[in-house]
């Protein structure tokens, strides 16, 4: 699965996409994919590409998380489909983003 | 390198014999075919050259049961031709050599072909040994899996329950399951589930796994309830765990007594309760975050109460189950999941069921995530008698034990909870932790605040003074410099009931005994509600004279 990201607003809106199956072999991937980018910065997870994801991929959204400073992390998860809505509510994660 | 050469002829081998002496390769010879292939098997060439037409058996032969005989092994093989060009390279190759040199022998040739071939020798031998060692180091890991797994398997399994009514059954994706499915009894015979899915599989998520099953265990063994395990899972995970690993669990409890489950869920597939025709009763949601992500304060801690009948069917699952795919890439899903416990009506052996019709389902048998089912057919006979076998085979028998509390660790950290764990490990089973709790923390806030502090807890009319009462209590514990508090367990192993004792005696005063049964029988709720409580709880309390020492025998 390919993840790519891009900013705007000079870097401080950072849009992380990711597609297909979301799982643990990304991981390195979605990792790079933010890393260079400030904790300050907000964050987009763009999901309307990606078909599943694991719980692995839960674990990598904690990561992005506690990157972009934790319980004061900015993050938008956006364009879920049902099945990965369904995985992120079962874990409450709404509770952690901003699930759109 | 060592060379074998092949040739009939005397003079021609003196020749070549001599280029490749001159570039110090070392050479064994041969005069016919058959005369090579035993020279092939007891010297062990690095290289032939091969003549082709040779009396006994000729070059072709002999190369093809060399190099039948060196399939794990390249051997290369240069046929010495009278012949030369393309047709020449095509037979010599389709005849299992690797390369031709034509006669007269070019000595300049000769040496390059010879040089070349040791280049992709020599790369030959380096794979075959880094394949080697690849080779060694998988059988490594897998020694070291197999057994890392049997000592795994041993820790998460001895809390096995030997009941018909409880099953189990989990299936790793790889070798390792990540998925923890624990039960214990609690001494006062009640039963705890757990039924828990690490981030990820294999190794990584077992390696997790293995404190939580330590603190489960110890925890249900010493008394403990549910929210006290679940908070200190999730620390546990959050202090020594990096921040993407968590745990996905349902815990529930099964008060046999009382006919209820008590159940919480964070994270995991809702936890499914049918009655004996096989419909669905109640499905228990995940109303939390998984445990190891937020700190604990914020982890809601209410569980759902279910009255429980005979005959009803708990199942706890995770997300394995319904996720597993049919060839065409479908997911078996929740309803699939619930319409085969109908079909079963929600038997005993509902689990080989849901295996049963999984397996159908999944025709390629390929497993992408772990699976583990708990299913509880409740009997609550059976189930007693569970909690009631664990109860006996823990007891220890009589016990006494004191403490004393001086001012310096009075006025730190929580002295009753400090009490409660060190008495936990002795086994009362007569009575459950947070009543006993409840009785010491009474007995206790009596002797220091009244002993020690000497507090008037008529301060504690109205609403204003029971805040000053806490505020002066702050104030005079900060100022406190002496003083201590005696506390002091008996615990008899007796027919028909145990009996515990507790006695607690404080360095102070004392005060009027006399005065307290016209003060227990004023309904002021803001205060002596505690002695209230103690009475409700307790066979009988006695004072002693001077008043500093409480009594306290507990009904068992």
């Amino acid at each position: 699965m390919p993840v790519t990201s891009n900013d705007s607003n000079g870097g401080n809106q950072v849009n992380v996409v990711v597609s297909g199956r979301f799982d643990f072999n990304d991981h390195t991937q979605f990792r790079d994919a933010y890393k260079s980018y400030p904790s300050s910065a907000s964050y987009t997870l763009d999901m309307s590409g990606a078909d599943y994801m694991d719980s692995s991929a839960l674990g990598m959204l904690l990561l992005l998380r506690e990157h972009a400073g934790g319980d004061s992390a900015k993050i938008q998860v956006v364009g879920c489909k049902d099945e990965i809505k369904k995985i992120l509510s079962i874990a409450n994660f709404q509770k952690l983003f901003d699930i759109k | 390198m060592k060379i074998l050469l092949v040739d009939d002829d005397d003079a021609i081998r003196e020749v070549i014999q001599a280029i490749l002496k001159s570039a110090q390769h070392q050479v064994i010879e041969a005069e016919n075919g058959e005369v090579a292939v035993q020279m092939f098997q007891q010297e062990q060439p690095d290289l032939i050259i091969m003549d082709l037409l040779m009396p006994v058996m000729d070059g072709h032969t002999a190369t093809k049961i060399i190099k039948q005989q060196s399939v794990n092994k390249f051997v290369p093989i240069i046929y010495v031709t009278s012949s030369s060009g393309d047709d020449t390279l095509i037979e010599c190759l389709n005849n299992g050599g690797d390369d031709f040199i034509s006669k007269p022998v070019n000595m300049a040739i000769l040496l390059a072909k010879l040089e070349a071939l040791e280049r992709t020798l020599n790369l030959q031998k380096l794979v075959n040994e880094k394949n080697k060692r690849l080779e060694e180091i998988n059988q490594l890991i897998h020694k070291e899996q197999t057994e890392s797994e049997r000592i795994y398997s041993k820790i998460i399994h001895r809390g096995k329950l030997d009941c018909d009514c409880i099953k189990k059954y989990q299936k790793a994706s790889y070798t390792f399951n990540g998925d923890i499915l624990m039960t214990a009894t609690r001494p006062n015979g009640s039963i705890h589930f757990l039924v828990g899915d690490f981030t990820g599989h294999g190794l990584p998520a077992a390696i997790c796994a293995t404190p939580v099953v330590d603190i489960f265990y110890q925890m249900t063994r010493k008394g403990f309830s549910l929210p006290d395990i679940i908070i200190e899972i999730n620390e546990k995970i959050r202090s020594f765990l990096p921040a993407d690993r968590f745990l996905s669990v349902t815990l529930f409890e099964i008060d046999v007594s009382n006919k209820k489950l008590k159940i919480w869920n964070g994270g995991m597939p809702e936890v499914l309760i049918f009655s004996n025709d096989g419909q669905l009763k109640h499905a228990v949601e995940s109303s939390s975050l998984p445990l190891g992500i937020v700190e604990a304060s914020n982890i809601p801690l209410d569980f759902e109460m279910i009255d429980l009948e005979e005959d009803d069917l708990i199942l706890a699952y995770s997300d394995g189950v319904t996720e597993v795919q049919s060839a065409a890439g479908k997911l078996f899903g929740r309803n699939r999941l619930e319409s085969v416990i109908n079909k079963d009506k929600a038997s005993v052996n509902v689990i080989d069921h849901i295996i049963r019709n999984i397996e159908e389902y999944n025709t390629n048998k390929k497993f992408d995530d772990d699976i583990s089912l708990l299913s509880i057919k409740v009997n609550f006979t059976k189930l007693a008698l569970v909690g009631k076998n664990k109860q006996e085979a823990a007891t220890d028998g009589d016990w006494q034990a004191n403490f004393r509390l001086e001012a310096s660790k009075l006025k730190v950290g929580d002295s009753v909870s400090t009490i409660l764990s060190a008495v936990s490990s002795l086994h009362i089973h007569c009575i459950g932790r947070e009543t006993l709790q409840l009785i010491l923390t009474e007995m206790f806030s009596n002797a220091l605040e009244h002993g020690l502090l000497k507090l008037d807890s008529g301060l504690k009319q109205d609403i204003h003074g029971f805040e000053e009462y806490y505020k002066e209590k702050e104030k005079r514990l900060e100022a406190l410099t002496e003083g201590y508090i005696d506390i002091g367990f008996v615990f008899k192993k007796e027919e028909p009931n145990d009996s515990l004792t507790i006695v607690m005696e404080d360095s102070g005063d004392g005060f009027d005994t006399s005065k307290l049964s016209t003060n227990s029988k004023d309904k002021n709720i803001l205060s002596s509600r505690g002695l209230g409580l103690l009475n409700r709880w307790c066979k009988n309390i006695e004072y002693n004279k001077k008043g500093n020492r409480i009594t306290a025998h507990l009904k068992c």
